[in-house]
């Protein structure tokens, strides 16, 4: 009976509902008709519109015509009339004119028109719906589990009934589309409730069960294939895949999870059209259920593997294939995303179940030259994208695969060895197919490994002393293999213009990375050799040997090698002396003499190199010398004494080469990227290395805090280096490094304050940041982040710091203070941004970035409610976390008394409306929940008050309120 | 102008030489260089963890659903897992009645003891806290055992425990708890590697000010790290981008500097203040606050000249 009452109360509701949308939509569509005709007199309407103002122009025009004009209801064919020559003048005239605002009463007027016309029928249809709600909960709490388990099915089947009902008329077809979906979903459920869900069990036969969950999946998933449409395949096999989550886990699980893919996938296969989207999701659920499953129940899989791979491969596999189908000769980026997709599963899928054993070693192996051959059947086939996307899928594959060989217990420098190997074996075979794309990413790849296996080259010198005796093999290996294969390689990138562009005697050529890679890694090998205890001069000279041939071969290719040999070689040697420095670090004072030597060398350099124009290359060698000597004995001359001094002294080099450029003009464009080197250089040792120092200075702070007030201070003096604001780029290169000092300052107050903390510091670098961004004017776009930093400041004192506590009893160390001062600084902020609120929405501002545009958009768009709503929230959040419940309501009334007052202030209504609206939430909590089991006291003074605030707001309501009208 | 500007450059110098000065006679150091990415991590995860926390702090639920939460654990832990292990649970009970100050949440906190191989505490939603039996005899007095349970009292007090299992509590609301365990397992897979380092940061820094405020020793966090780090397995540590960000708990090395630093700062500014360590308090499992063991447990001034820095 209930079931029935529900689906007759269902039915009526909707067609209650239909009849409402089809009054609405013939209302639309009158109102259309309307608005086209009126669009066709527009001229005369905003004639019409400006009546008050056209007197002026009364006098050239013939009254009759006036007359006409203004009758077009009764007269539509009045046009040619106003065509007249006079009247265009007249309307060309008045459009320059400024636009009436829309009345507000006309709006209030339709707004009550709306509601009186409209809403009130929607409000009802929402009222109906509730109590069906409530009828159902009420039905569901007072009946048994069969019952209720029927009673889903009901509903499942009802909504089948109107799915019949509706497929049978074209307009209604792809809603009732949707309600089979939602039949197949609900039968589902009902299917897997009644023998999982507590209030639907009645189940409790294990195989009963499951023969039902079965039933269930296998209807969601043929409702999914009816549809022939990939969106509807793929929400059932989605929601089919996720029903096994509610099931206890158990390998059949895993084995159904394959198979609903697998057959959502051949439903893929089978449609004509492409359907990549559904594949990849497919893939992607099959992934996460996968994932799930394994994270939580890994106690439960077998303990082969081989079976749960062989699954994996099962879904992967008719995937994989799927674009190698004639639909895909076309380039389509949806496809390509897909087979990424499924590549990327695959790996997943795989790598989450060999974990630990050889068989992922093997599985990538396998993938690498499986994507490899396929890759070829895609070139057969001519499905050019495929054939790229597969290459360097093996690409990917194959390092990883080298990348997992330590699981054989080999060390860093043989995964890269294998790596650097497989790379440039990898770039010689593709030589065979001409793909820039395949070629370029190995080359990168080559330069990635390459840049790892010599890092790991030059290791052993200082961490083991001696190199090992096998380390030779590899490196006569790599030494081999480069060698023969670099000279093919570079005449390919030649021929085939690919790789790395460079202009040379102003001609267009190519090269491969690999050659300077060659080149470091000959010296390094030398080096090698010649500090090991067992010297060995044949290795040495072996190494010398290549390296010459190298610079010959470059020579015959007239490459880029060759044009800055010079340069190359004094740096090579600079790099040896530098080596030889660290190498010896902790020795003797040959390091020192070493070191003078170096500096000795540079100034010879630079020198040497300013004499002559020809020679003029030989300067950058010895700046850059220098400066790598500076670096490098800022480090090694103090690590003894402690290990933060590196930092300061190379932000000391960076200020030294802020104001270098300006003495040395010539060379100001490369000591500007010395700089920038070096402060890269700081950065990084400060993040990995001075961050986790703790030594206390003074017994106070922690001595990284007093660097990082040096690099902020560092970095004010940067920015003044060369800020006479008379150009473009100077304001903009000011901009930019605003913006790192701008970084930086968040990025340590998030490193040495805590959370509690931060929001007063992030406010405070707001506020900082408008008054900066406005004193320094136009150009500056550092007064539109100071926005989100205020933002990120309420966003903490909202969410964040209120949620924290401190087991302190001290003042200072209060959470509600910081929080006050936090808000204290924010309204700061709103009163300075506010009292030039066109300065900040940017308008002036000009700067093209991303961020910039979208917080002007923003700022533009809602006004001075971006700063005041937020300000608002945030502080009704803090009342919220750190009063009780029983005050708390008062509180809020307090702030939207003050918010009221505000909008008399600005006068803006709309502030009026909103804390009107909070004051009516506010009672109606004060009635509903505060006011359960207080104290009458209590009671009395929260009345009390609020009453009091009500009144005071009605007062200067009244008073004021002519000025809402202005 | 460019007069100002060289003041300012000439300051800037001297600056630098003072912080030059400052690091070479600063009374203690660490001469730590490993590089390694768990500063830049915990740091980073400073943002992650603050939206994390909003979003937990958005979302309807709160401290009675934490304390209906909590009260389903105790249940579970009374029946299965306090057998024979009594005299140590009522111990760590009054240690941490002791320690109620210290807490905000409106429930009641209380610790298990389980028997279990590795020395390890941890905490629950809803003011659980379990303790295993091994940590007992791995940590050396009863200051040292307040360090730890009060870094555990952080863990619930700034929700970091409630905030990984929200959308369950959320969703059990609706009967779908399955549903939201699966969006916290999602979410916990891929956030919360990105914080838990800074979680437990704060959880540090929490415990330090627990001990502070109290009559404890103040070396007694860092000491602690030193007793789990003795019998610890595992003592390497080896820098690296991908173990450093799927490390729970920041490297314990790190930790022991860090509150070294911070105590042996905290002793020179109080050079009056003795301190009470507690290693009979703790052999005798009777609290420091039932019973006071004499001149013995107090530290002594001098013993704050010579300190352990490994």
């Amino acid at each position: 009976m209930t079931t029935l009452l529900l689906i007759i109360l269902f039915t009526l509701i909707c067609i209650s509902l239909k009849k409402s949308i089809n009054r609405i939509n013939e209302r639309i569509g009158r109102l259309e008709n309307k608005v086209k005709d009126l669009m066709s007199y527009e001229f005369i309407d905003e004639q019409a519109s400006v009546e008050g103002e056209e007197k002026a122009f009364e006098n050239d025009i013939p009254t009759t015509e006036m007359k006409e004009d203004f009758s077009f209801n009764e007269q539509r064919d009045i046009p040619k009339v106003v065509k007249s020559e006079a009247v265009k003048k007249q309307v060309e005239v008045k459009r320059e004119l400024p636009k009436k605002e829309p009345q507000k009463s006309a709006f209030w007027e339709n707004l009550e028109k709306l509601f009186a016309g409209n809403a009130t029928g929607v409000i009802g249809v929402a009222a109906v719906i509730a109590g069906v709600i409530f009828l159902a909960i009420y039905a569901a709490v007072n009946m048994g589990s069969l019952a209720r388990f029927i009673i889903v099915c009901g509903f499942s089947v009802s909504f089948y009934a109107m799915y019949i009902l509706l497929s049978k008329k074209d307009f209604w077809k792809d809603i009732a589309l949707w309600l089979r979906t939602t039949s197949g979903v609900i039968f589902l459920i009902a299917a897997i409730g009644a023998s999982q869900f507590t209030y639907m069990k009645w189940v409790d036969d294990g195989i009963f069960a499951w023969i039902l969950i079965l039933l269930g999946i296998f209807v969601n998933i043929g409702f999914g294939v009816l549809n022939k449409k990939e969106m509807f395949a793929s929400i059932h096999i989605v929601l089919s895949l996720f029903a096994l989550f509610l099931v206890p886990f158990t390998y059949l699980s895993f084995v159904i999870a394959a198979f609903i893919s697998a057959v959502g996938l051949l439903v893929a296969l089978g449609e004509e059209k492409k359907w990549d989207v559904h594949i990849a999701i497919v893939n992607i659920a099959f992934m996460v259920t996968n994932l799930f499953w394994t994270a939580n129940y890994f106690a439960v899989w077998p303990s082969s593997n081989v079976p749960t791979i062989s699954l994996c491969l099962f879904v992967a596999l008719p995937c994989l294939l799927s674009h190698y189908r004639n639909l895909y000769k076309g380039w389509d980026k949806k496809a390509l995303i897909s087979h990424m997709i499924i590549w990327l599963t695959l790996g997943i899928n795989l790598y989450s179940h060999a974990r630990g054993t050889y068989l992922g070693t093997i599985g990538l192996g396998i993938g690498t030259i499986g994507s490899f051959i396929l890759s070829n059947y895609a070139n057969k086939k001519n499905i050019e994208w495929l054939f790229t996307c597969d290459r360097l899928v093996s690409l990917a594959l194959g390092i990883l695969t080298c990348n997992s060989f330590y699981k054989f217990d080999m060390d860093y420098y043989q995964l890269a060895f294998f790596a650097t190997m497989f790379v440039i074996i990898f770039m010689k075979l593709n030589t065979q197919i001409k793909s820039k794309i395949v070629f370029n990413a190995g080359n990168a790849a080559f330069c990635i490994c390459c840049f790892v296996y010599l890092t790991f080259l030059i290791i052993p010198i200082s961490s083991r002393g001696i190199a090992h005796y096998e380390w030779f093999i590899y490196l006569l290996m790599s030494f081999l293999v480069i060698a023969y294969l670099l000279p093919s390689l570079e005449e390919y990138a030649r021929k085939e213009k690919f790789g790395l562009e460079f202009e040379f005697e102003g001609e267009k050529r190519t090269t491969t990375f690999i050659a300077p890679f060659f080149a470091v890694h000959v010296f390094v090998a030398a080096l090698l050799a010649a500090s090991m205890k067992y010297s060995n001069e044949i290795w040495f000279l072996l190494s010398f040997t290549m390296g010459t041939y190298l610079i010959l071969f470059k020579v015959q290719q007239k490459n880029v090698v060759t044009n800055y040999s010079s340069d190359a070689v004094t740096i090579i040697s600079a790099v040896l002396y530098l080596t030889l420095i660290y190498a010896r670090k902790y020795t003797t004072i040959i390091n020192f003499e070493l070191f003078v030597m170096v500096i000795f060398l540079g100034l010879l350099l630079i020198k040497y190199g300013w004499s002559e124009k020809l020679k003029e290359k030989t300067y950058v060698s010895g700046t850059v010398i220098i400066w790598a000597a500076l670096m490098l004995g800022s480090y090694i001359f103090t690590i003894e004494y402690s290990t933060m001094l590196t930092s300061v002294l190379w932000l000391v080099i960076f200020l030294i080469a802020s104001d270098l450029k300006e003495l040395y003009v010539r060379a100001s464009f490369l000591i500007t990227r010395l700089a920038t080197f070096t402060l890269i250089a700081f950065l990084a040792r400060f993040l990995l290395v001075d961050i986790s120092n703790h030594t206390m200075l003074l017994d106070m702070f922690p001595a990284r805090v007093l660097t990082e007030i040096f690099s902020l201070l560092a970095l004010i003096y940067w920015m003044m280096s060369g800020t006479k604001i008379d150009n473009v780029y100077i304001k903009n290169s000011i901009n930019s490094k605003l913006e790192v000092l701008l970084i930086l300052a968040l990025a340590y107050i998030f490193i040495e304050v805590k959370v509690v903390d931060q929001g007063i510091l992030i406010s405070l670098l707001g506020l900082t940041a408008l008054c900066v961004g406005q004193k320094l004017g136009q150009y500056n776009r550092v007064s539109l982040y100071s926005y989100w930093l205020f933002f990120i400041g309420l966003f903490n004192v909202a969410l964040v710091s209120t949620s924290t506590s401190s087991p302190s009893y001290g003042l200072l160390a209060q959470v509600w203070l910081k929080s006050i001062i936090t808000i204290s600084i924010s309204i700061v902020y709103v009163y300075i941004a506010n009292k030039n609120y066109n300065y900040l929405k940017g308008n002036e501002i000009n700067s093209s970035s991303k961020i910039s545009t979208f917080t002007r958009n923003i700022l533009s768009k809602y006004d001075v409610k971006t700063i005041i709503y937020p300000l608002f929230i945030a502080i009704a959040f803090f009342l919220y976390r750190s009063f009780d419940s029983s005050i708390l309501s008062v509180l809020w009334m307090f702030e939207c008394f003050a918010l009221f007052v505000l909008s008399v202030v600005m006068r803006r209504s709309e502030f009026r409306a909103v804390s009107m609206a909070c004051v009516a939430l506010i009672c109606f909590r004060i009635i509903f929940y505060d006011l359960r089991g207080q104290d009458f006291l209590v009671k009395a003074v929260i009345f009390i008050l609020i009453g009091c605030i009500l009144i005071a707001m009605n007062a200067i309501y009244n008073k004021y309120k002519y000025r809402y009208e202005k | 102008m460019k007069n100002k500007k060289l003041i300012f450059f000439i300051l800037l110098l001297f600056f630098a030489g003072v912080i030059v000065f400052l690091n070479i006679t600063a009374s203690h150091k660490f001469m730590k260089n490993e590089a390694s990415f768990e500063g830049v991590f915990q740091a980073a995860g400073n943002v992650t963890s603050s939206i994390n926390r909003g979003v937990g702090r958005t979302l309807p639920i709160n401290s009675i659903d934490e304390k209906k939460l909590g009260d389903e654990i105790k249940k579970k832990y009374k029946m299965y897992r306090s057998n024979g292990l009594d005299k140590e649970k009522v111990y760590l009970n009054k240690i941490l009645k002791d320690l109620n100050w210290s807490k905000s949440k409106k429930f009641e906190y209380e610790i298990f003891v389980t028997k279990d191989y590795a020395a390890n505490a941890y905490a629950l939603p809803g003011g659980v806290i379990i303790v295993t039996e091994p940590l007992l005899t791995t940590v050396n007095s009863e200051s040292e055992l307040v360090a730890i349970i009060a870094h555990e009292i952080a863990h619930i007090e700034n929700s970091h425990c409630f905030d990984a299992v929200k959308f369950e509590v959320l969703t059990k609301k609706i009967k779908v708890g399955s549903l939201g365990k699966m969006v916290d397992i999602a979410g916990n897979l891929l956030l919360r590697h990105s914080y838990s380092k800074t979680q437990e940061a704060e959880a540090d820094d929490y415990a330090f000010e627990v001990i502070k405020n109290n009559q404890y020793d103040i070396m007694a966090q860092s000491k602690s790290f030193k007793s789990l780090l003795r019998n610890s397995r595992d003592t390497r540590y080896r820098g690296n981008i991908l173990t450093d960000y799927f490390r729970s708990h920041p490297n314990l090395k790190q930790r022991i500097e860090k509150s070294e630093a911070k105590g042996l700062a905290w002793q020179n500014r109080h050079k009056e203040e003795n301190r009470y360590i507690g290693t009979e308090n703790l052999n005798q499992k009777i609290s420091f606050i039932e019973k006071d063991f004499g001149e013995n447990e107090w530290t002594k001034i001098e013993s704050f000249e010579k300190n352990d820095i490994e």
